[in-house]
């Protein structure tokens, strides 16, 4: 079966990903950009990039 | 354990909490990116910081790891630290 059918099968979305099949994208970090060991041990991540706001409340719900 | 000695501990504690996870961290980038040169001098600075206040926490409060104790010299004072329940760090 060639990639072209698989996608058709699976549904193609935005992005090119199929259905089913999850991705972790590879991360290029920059190392002049990392926090210092304190604060990396608060934020939870020596990454700027990975440090996002996880919000815990009641908006996601639907 | 009286409290002046009690933050002493505590600060010395964070440090050596604070250059682990900073170890932790670039171990796990460092698997994937093995050539990342600046990832590496990030790894090696806080092993050496890690390793520094691991001494130091052990010098001057109790063992953290079973591994760097002398149970024949010393006793088997890893136990000696307080548990974190019991007002530990």
């Amino acid at each position: 079966m060639d990639n072209n059918n698989i996608s058709q099968r699976a549904g193609q979305h935005s992005g090119g990903q199929v259905l089913a099949i999850s991705y972790v994208p590879i991360q290029h970090a920059d190392f002049d950009k990392v926090y210092d060991d304190e604060k990396g041990l608060v934020m939870g991540t020596i990454f700027p990039e990975l440090d996002l706001p996880f919000l815990g409340s009641e908006r996601s719900a639907k | 354990m009286i409290k002046t000695q009690n933050s002493a501990r505590q600060k010395c504690m964070r440090n050596v909490q604070s250059a682990s996870f900073a170890v932790d961290e670039a171990r796990l980038y460092l698997d994937t990116h093995p050539n990342d040169e600046k990832a590496k001098k990030y790894f090696d600075k806080y092993n050496t910081l890690r390793k520094k206040a691991l001494a130091e926490y052990e010098a001057n409060f109790s063992p953290i790891l079973s591994d760097d104790i002398n149970a024949a010299k010393d006793g088997w004072t890893w136990t000696d630290e307080p548990y974190p329940w019991n007002e530990g760090v």
